[in-house]
């Protein structure tokens, strides 16, 4: 334990600036989106929403970067005083990836509690036992069926190339590869388990609310919210996405074990 | 035998890092590495580490390939390669949770005696980030040091410092291999000295049999290989 709580506090120092940064954000997205105050509910719904989405998705490619920078750990060396040490090689992975995890999960949290505040505002009747769920499916959803196994394949991918010392022109081959095997395994898997697990109902006074949307005019703007918030999470999702994380960081903990350095 | 290479050979591409190499490393001994650039001097030694696989040929360190018995190995690389934010404090909480055999009370001992300054790596000299490197490889109670140039773009006042430091720290039962390019320096400190020539062993003599035919380590480089 002494060597995980050592990494995790060398991933603080070393990336707390784009944690810091990323957490501040949430400021700025709140900024923006009490900003909209456009003439009708479901267009200023929409619009909120779809903010809300964009910084989500921000957050996930920002994470991403974060913990990419291993390449550049590795390019310079740095990263030898790590893999000579006798830690085995899933921890180094495992304290990167959880690290990464708990920046989003903040950040996701925040986000959660906008959606929140957003939905209140267009008239869905949110009651207590709504608002936490809300706040908790952003995690539950984003956080392990996006974030997780992006981060895993992110790790894998620059402990790949690396262990194989991989040219400018393989890369495009690998990224094709690599990009292809996690989606295709994560809907074949979502696919599988959907049918067999329950589905969570995150807050039904955002489902009534939908309802409402959906017999509006504005029915494709109504269906676009239903992207935006995780109004019902499909346990099969979080179980294929964790099983799927579980696997690249399974393969990428071997790289590190194996690779040259 | 505290290390072997048996017949290794290492290839990069279309070209040898090393070729049909023997070599044993019984404990207790400072070997000088020594050779022109390219002759195979750090291939070897991060082969010893773990740190790459050999082609052909088996490594060991105690019996056992070089990457099971990591917590018994030290390896000080040439690159300036250390992380920029971390100061010796930092420094020295890392390597305490990642080396079970690293020693606080030497580590700090020795950033007093090679005068490493407090502030962060980035903010260091070339030198200084080399003997704050130094600090934490040598704080460590290993069975194997391997130091790869660790004199390399290094002032005459600290090459000084840096090869008491190194001498301070032998033990009986460890063994040391030093790669570097200053051989007047570092000769004194030398019990058997190793000359590699484009990845092939040429010379592997003991420093006292040298001293005793009336040669220098350095005239014997550059005999060998001059």
């Amino acid at each position: 334990m002494k060597g995980l709580h050592t990494l995790l506090w060398r991933e603080y120092r070393s990336s707390r600036g784009w944690a810091i940064g990323l957490i501040g954000s949430l400021g700025l997205w709140t900024w923006i989106v009490s900003m909209i105050s456009n003439e009708g509910v479901e267009n200023r719904l929409a619009l909120r929403s779809l903010i809300i989405t964009v910084a989500f998705a921000i957050g996930v490619i920002v994470l991403s970067f974060m913990v990419g920078r291993l390449h550049t750990e590795i390019k310079h060396d740095e990263h030898r005083t790590l893999l000579l040490s006798p830690i085995p090689g899933y921890l180094h992975i495992v304290s990167r990836l959880v690290f990464a995890v708990g920046v989003g999960l903040i950040y996701a949290i925040g986000l959660g509690t906008l959606t929140w505040w957003v939905f209140s505002q267009a008239g869905a009747h949110l009651g207590a036992s709504s608002i936490m769920q809300l706040v908790a499916a952003f995690p539950a959803f984003g956080i392990v069926t996006l974030l997780m196994p992006t981060l895993a394949w992110v790790l894998l991918l620059v402990l790949f190339a690396n262990a194989y010392r991989l040219s400018h022109l393989t890369w495009i081959a690998v990224i094709v590869m690599c990009a292809g095997t996690p989606v295709s395994l994560l809907y074949r898997g979502i696919n599988g388990l959907d049918h067999h697990l329950p589905v969570w109902t995150t807050a039904p006074g955002i489902t009534d609310l939908f309802n409402r949307l959906a017999g509006m005019p504005t029915q494709g703007e109504g269906s676009m919210l239903t992207m935006a918030v995780p109004g019902v999470v499909h346990y099969g999702d979080i179980v294929g996405a964790v099983l799927l994380t579980g696997l690249l960081v399974f393969l990428a903990a071997r790289l590190w074990e194996e690779m040259e350095g | 035998m505290l290390a072997m290479l048996d017949d290794v050979t290492k290839v990069y591409g279309k070209s040898y890092g090393l070729r049909d190499l023997t070599l044993e490393v019984p404990t207790g001994q400072v070997i000088g590495l020594l050779g022109v650039n390219g002759s195979g001097k750090t291939t070897l030694l991060k082969l010893l580490s773990g740190l790459l696989l050999p082609t052909r040929g088996q490594v060991s360190v105690l019996g056992e390939p070089p990457r099971r018995v990591r917590s018994k190995l030290v390896f000080l690389g040439e690159t300036d390669a250390i992380y920029r934010w971390m100061g010796p404090t930092d420094a020295g909480y890392l390597m305490s949770g990642l080396y079970p055999d690293f020693c606080p009370q030497r580590y700090r001992a020795l950033l007093d005696s090679l005068q490493v300054p407090t502030r962060r790596a980035g903010a260091m000299s070339k030198g200084e980030r080399v003997r704050l490197r130094l600090a934490m490889a040598l704080a460590r109670e290993a069975a194997l040091y391997i130091l790869d140039e660790p004199l390399g773009g290094i002032d005459l006042a600290a090459r000084e410092r840096i090869l008491q430091s190194i001498v301070g720290q032998w033990r009986a039962d460890a063994s040391i291999i030093l790669s570097t390019h200053a051989i007047a320096e570092a000769e004194g400190l030398f019990d058997r000295v190793v000359l590699l020539k484009q990845g092939s062993l040429v010379l592997d003599a003991l420093a006292e049999d040298l001293r005793e035919r009336g040669e220098s380590v350095k005239s014997t480089f550059l005999e060998v290989l001059g």
